[in-house]
């Protein structure tokens, strides 16, 4: 499989840091910033299982 | 550096047959034997890349863990703590289908204070699609019970889920399910391409990821919105992980995740055979024909974990992987929240550790940030409720 077709999709990083840059971190933790996922076993549990 | 994981893989012996699963051999019923437990507890005693830690979080994986048995994880929970003798605070989970749980293993989880990964990948029509008995009849009412038990004992599990072609265009089905069954914590992952599964239901025959992209992006949206609608019942660890990076990322400019999958001797695995294996856990499913590809060496024949990190072996791959994670820091826009990948899924999808785009990154790095970064637009313009279930979708 290539993924060729796809290496150049991503946006520009200067899109994207600044993207990241507009963000607020109360918006960023209703989604879980912070959070001990290293307590979990979902944490280590890698690919299909 | 540290030892951040140790994995060991008992047996590769599963009572299921699941269709995606990456371990081989599943119905070989070889169990660890204790002697190589012994030795590689001695030799993490012995190993100068942990002498400096106090936690050291051991994951019991396979194939399915409880089939090697509860006398076994009895005599070898014995056995580690007499070897590590309180020199680590050793702390296990295991992940398993929840298939074999009874009240004799909650106790046993309960008293060694064990976490629980539970295996579910949705409803019923949808669990049952891919994870069959080897009787080709589906897990679901199993796993299920399973899950009752362990609740019964006032075990908290958190689920994984992985994401096929059956259910990635269902996030409202899964959404509701998960909630509705009690589960607090759900993590997604999507159907790789690794050892024996050499090719992902998301991938069409194509072979190209415009579609898989696309299906990810529309899945991870709207399972957002479901959360926030509802006063976010789910810890979900893709978005709590990539919301953690950006956040990083946010307040230091130069930050790039750390990635233990990428570092020599940070994750270590041990197969039944006392095989050892770095970096990413699912090469000791090494390769068709060559299970062995990617061991390091063989537990009998060191006296510490170190000897194996040091070998011309070790040395070549991590060059390779270094490679790699160079080259994904020049081309990748998401370099900053991603940190290079993963090396287990570059290597079984274009044959080399110093490849760079994978389909895991582009839909669980990429795609994710996306959703995420599209979410937040969304909801800035108007101030009226961003999550409301009847606006228009994040993605």
């Amino acid at each position: 499989m290539s993924n060729d077709q796809t290496r150049s999709e991503g946006t520009p990083e200067a899109s994207v840091e600044a993207r990241l840059g507009e963000l607020d971190d109360a918006y960023l933790q209703l989604l879980g910033s912070g959070q001990d996922l290293a307590s979990d076993p979902f944490y280590n549990a890698f690919h299909n299982a | 550096l540290v030892l951040e994981l140790l994995v060991i893989q008992p047996t590769a012996r599963c009572n299921l047959d699941c269709r995606y699963c990456y371990v081989p051999d599943r119905s070989d019923p070889t169990r660890l034997p204790t002697e190589l437990l012994e030795l590689l507890f001695r030799a993490v005693n012995r190993c100068k890349l942990a002498s400096g830690q106090k936690d050291l979080r051991v994951l019991w994986h396979a194939g399915e863990p409880l089939a090697a048995g509860l006398d076994f994880y009895r005599e070898a929970f014995d056995l580690i703590d007499g070897i590590l003798d309180k020199r680590f605070n050793a702390r296990h989970s295991i992940q398993t289908n929840a298939t074999l749980i009874t009240p004799a293993w909650c106790d046993f989880f309960r008293g060694r204070n064990v976490r629980i990964g539970v295996s579910l990948d949705g409803p019923r029509e949808i669990h049952d699609a891919n994870r069959k008995t080897r009787a080709g009849t589906g897990s679901f009412d199993a796993a299920m019970r399973g899950v009752k038990v362990l609740r019964a004992h006032g075990m908290v599990t958190s689920v994984l889920c992985v994401l096929t072609s059956e259910n990635i265009t269902r996030p409202d089905e899964l959404f509701e399910f998960f909630v509705e069954s009690g589960f607090r914590r759900v993590a997604f992952n999507v159907e790789e391409i690794e050892g024996p599964n050499l090719r992902s239901s998301l991938v069409g025959n194509e072979g190209d990821f415009a579609g898989p992209r696309e299906q990810y992006r529309a899945f991870m949206g709207r399972t957002l919105q479901l959360n926030a609608a509802h006063g976010w019942p789910l810890t979900i660890r893709e978005l709590a992980s990539i919301a953690q990076r950006m956040k990083d990322r946010r307040n230091d400019t130069s930050f790039v995740p750390a990635i233990a999958e990428q570092q020599s001797g940070a994750i270590l695995t041990m197969t039944r055979d006392g095989a050892v294996y770095s970096w990413s856990p699912e090469l000791a499913s090494g390769l068709p024909g060559a299970l062995d590809r990617f061991s390091l060496g063989n537990i009998r024949d060191v006296q510490s974990l170190d000897d194996l990190l040091t070998t011309s072996r070790a040395r070549e791959i991590q060059s390779e992987i270094d490679l790699g994670v160079a080259a994904c820091r020049r081309r990748c826009a998401y370099f900053g929240v991603c940190g290079g990948g993963s090396p287990g899924n570059k290597f079984y999808e274009e044959g080399s550790f110093a490849a760079t785009q994978t389909l895991k990154c582009s839909l669980q790095t990429q795609e994710l940030t996306e959703v995420v970064l599209g979410a937040f637009a969304y909801a800035r313009p108007d101030g009226s409720d961003p999550w409301s279930l009847g606006g228009p979708a994040f993605c």
